[in-house]
Formats: C-alpha cells, structure tokens, sequence
C-alpha cells in the first residue's frame, strides 16, 4: 500500500498529527501498534490512572482520553492499522516499510509499504534496572507503573517503595499511599529532582518516607513460581552501608527509553537514543522523515506538549508534500515516476515556523 | 451465541462455571489495563471458535469486581490467563499460566484446549 503520509505511533503525537493531516486532505494512515514493546494502542497514557494536567479536561482517565482521541482521528478521516511497524527504509523516497503480524513480533510480513512522508510518533517506555531478582518477582512485586499495579490485592496495606527522584517518581509515590501501609521513596542523589510543590505534596504525607542518596541492591522474597517480593536490599551510595527493608512491592520511575530502535543506524539521535530534531521544528535529518512527541522529547515528555509536536509536524509534511508536487503536472503527483521539487508555495496561507515560541 | 463469555463476579459464581464445565479458560483483567484491552477481542475471538457447551467455558474476569477471586488466585499483573480442568489448575503446553498479553501463547492455549473439548464431547 502506498501513502501520501504515514504516522508511527497513537499516543497524543500520532493522533494530534492524524487529525490536522486528515483535516488537510493528507489521508493519513495511522499505525497504532499492537503492543508494541509491551504496551497498549494509546502509548503511555493507556497506563496513566487519572489526567489532571491536560488543558480542557479537569481530571480524566488516560485511557479515556487516548480513546477519545483515536475516535476523533478517526472521525476526521485518518485510517487505522492496528499493526506494529517492523522494519523500514528511509533510503529514498518513497520510503519503506514492514509490518509484523497482529500479535507476532518475530516475523514480518511480505507486503512492501511505501510513503511519501513519514512522521514518527513512537514515543518511549519506562526504564527498568535489571537488578538482581527483578525477572523473578517481575509481576510478583516489581512493576513499572505505580497506577497499573498498585491496586493490586498483593499491596493492599503493605510497605512499598519506589525508586526515582523525578516528577514520576513523586506522583506515584503519592498515588500508592492511597493503598500502601506505607510508601518509601529511594533517592539515588541527596535532593529530589521533581518541582517544588509535587516534593512538598511528597515530603508532608504521613504514609511517606524518603530516603536520600540510597540506592537498590537485591529484590527478595518467597520461593516459588508465584513467591511474591518480601523485602528489599538497599545501600546508602555515600556511606556504602547496606540495609534490608520489608517491602512488597517495587515500582521503577527512573526515566524512559525513546522506541527508536527501528530507526538505528537510519536516523540522527542523541546518546540516549532520542531522535534529533531540528530545534523548532519536527525536522530530522532525512526530509520527509518528521519526529513528534517524547521520542524526541526528553525535556518535557507531557502529553500535551506531544500533541503540540503532532501538530507542528502534520503542518510541516502538508507542506513538505506540496513543495514536492509539481502543479504543472496534468495528473498531480500521481502522473510523475521521480519526485521534482515544484514551486515553494502552492498555497500562501501555510504558516512558516521559524522559531517555536515555547521553546 | 449472544456473549460467548462468562463474566463471574464471586467465587461462588466462579465454582458455578466449574462444575458445569470440564475446561475452563480465564481472562483476569481489569478496566483500566491497556493491553487488557487490547487482547481482549482475541480472547472473544477464541472464545467463540473453540467454546463447547458444558465442556470448555471461557470466562472474563475484573479483579476489581472480583476481588475474593482475584485474592484467591493471587493475580499480580494483567492480564493473566490461567486454565481450569474440573476446577482444578492445570498447564497448557507447559504453562501454568500466562502472563501479560501474550497472543500467540493465548491462541495456542486455547486451539489445545478446543482439540480436549472436542474429544471429550465425541466421547473419546
């Protein structure tokens, strides 16, 4: 199947560029995933419990809101596959692609893709620390979302930590009290990152105890295939003493990990693998390749900052689209075998970013 | 069939399903659980290809609304699959259990679990 442009990824940077790009006639083609790296159609919002913090809405389940936005791309004209992308192409244009079979993350299938523009949405997946012990009471203790799991029977009135320092790391903290006997926060540093009035909220809740320049060392707990997590090994990083707290749950809020591993090799990204943009803009090094939301995002990562992204970069392919045609063309694009550059502006309302304002 | 699904929200409703049915097949899921969602229509999928009256049931379960069940079973993530042969747990193609939502585990489950069904209604 050919496109004119292609959109990776459903959190609110794919469906933000999904709606403006069906709106301008694109018909985009969305590729929502089928738990790609573990996780929901929706992306990251699917494991957000309640969203207080997205303008026009005073608190609203994550996955709600992803939903309503899949129906509104939707509604709008933009068509979804609910496949995940496994290979692609950025050589020449058209660009290429493979998808993997629904549930089969191993094979491909044989059907070469090809689009004229690609906007990259995939955004990025919590970090876990592989300590020792993590595998084995992964599930049974150890998770990595706090709003997931913490609800569970198994923590219900029972210690739980949780490890970070950031934003995250606080507001799930926060969050599990609400269950937990009781919520210890380990600080690898001797101060919390995370904004001022998110660390007070913190430090003021009775439930709660932080722990500073401590760090994991060893998840323990039953035997067993279903032993659940007992206790927690944990080292002072400065004095190097170690110590053993009960806790029965772990939670891991220590940052994200952009999914660009498609995109190896292919795309310019940083040393943490995000994908570099041109500052300003959703530009990459290949033109017709656009990135929007947290996969090249690592200073704001909000959900309605990526849905800014989606924006800016479905406006940039409008327009990198139109740049390419060449209106003298009888049959438009579709009458021409090689892609020629044609007039710099078909039509003189496209705005022109130079310079984002909020950056 | 209307809804080829058994959505117990008690043990006792639970204990129901298993007497009246030799195999059974559960989903633990919960309502906010994005890849519960996601499997989801599979597991319906699966459930109307391979159910057979009175001998292998498919059943959803929220451990929200069942909470006695979900405490029974001790179900720490979602979703989490788990079979049932006169009420008793039992392994399908090595796995007591499968965790999180994994397809193609799940299809294979249930495509052994049907071919049991089938020759346990044939009477073989």
């Amino acid at each position: 199947m050919h496109s004119k442009l292609v959109i990776i990824g459903s959190g609110p940077a794919g469906h933000t560029a999904a709606i403006y790009a069906a709106r301008a006639d694109l018909k985009p083609v969305l590729y929502e995933g089928f738990l790609a790296l573990g996780i929901a159609a929706g992306g990251q919002l699917t494991t957000t419990d309640e969203v207080e913090n997205f303008p026009g809405f005073t608190s609203i389940r994550g996955s709600e809101l992803m939903d309503n936005m899949r129906a509104q791309s939707e509604a709008c004209g933009a068509e979804i596959v609910s496949q995940t992308v496994g290979k692609v192409d950025l050589a020449q244009r058209p660009f290429k692609f493979w998808l993997h079979p629904m549930g089969d993350e191993e094979t491909l299938e044989e059907e070469t893709h090809t689009a004229d523009s690609i906007i990259i949405a995939t955004g990025a997946k919590a970090r876990r620390l592989y300590l020792p012990g993590e595998d084995k009471f992964w599930g049974n203790g150890v998770s990595a979302c706090a709003v997931c799991d913490g609800s569970l029977p198994i923590f219900r009135e029972k210690p739980l930590v949780v490890i970070g320092g950031g934003d995250s790391a606080v507001e799930e903290a926060v969050y599990l009290t609400k269950k937990a006997a009781k919520v210890t926060v380990l600080v690898r540093r001797d101060q919390l990152r995370a904004g001022k009035s998110n660390a007070r909220r913190l430090a003021n809740n009775p439930k709660v105890e932080i722990l500073y320049n401590t760090s994991p060392v060893e998840i323990k707990g039953d035997e067993g295939p279903r032993g659940l997590m007992k206790s927690l090994l944990i080292k002072n990083v400065k004095t190097g003493k170690e110590e053993e707290i009960p806790a029965n749950g772990l939670f891991y809020a220590v940052g994200h990990e952009p999914a660009t591993h498609l995109f190896k090799d292919k795309l310019k990204m940083d040393e943490d693998g995000y994908l570099i943009t041109t500052p300003g803009t959703t530009e990459t090094n290949i033109p017709g390749v656009f990135a929007a939301g947290d996969v090249q995002d690592k200073k704001y990562r909000q959900a309605v900052t990526s849905a800014g992204s989606g924006c800016m970069a479905a406006l940039e392919a409008e327009k990198f689209l139109a740049e390419q045609e060449d209106v003298d063309v009888p049959n438009g694009i579709e009458g021409e075998t090689d892609v020629r550059k044609g007039k710099p502006e078909t039509n003189g309302d496209v705005p022109e970013y130079r310079q984002n304002p909020l950056l | 069939m209307a809804d080829p699904l058994h959505h117990p929200t008690s043990l006792s409703a639970l204990e129901k399903i298993f007497s009246n049915n030799t195999y059974v097949a559960i989903d633990f899921s919960a309502a906010w659980c994005g890849p519960c969602k996601t499997i989801s229509p599979i597991f319906v999928q699966l459930a109307k290809k391979h159910g057979v009256e009175s001998t292998l049931a498919f059943a959803k379960i929220d451990v929200d609304e069942a909470k006695d069940v979900a405490q029974k079973y001790q179900i720490s993530a979602m979703p989490t699959f788990m079979f049932f042969k006169e009420g008793k747990q039992v392994a399908v193609n090595g796995n007591t259990m499968i965790r999180g939502a994994d397809v193609k585990s799940l299809t294979a489950a249930s495509e052994k679990l049907g071919g049991l069904a089938q020759k346990k209604k044939a009477g073989v």
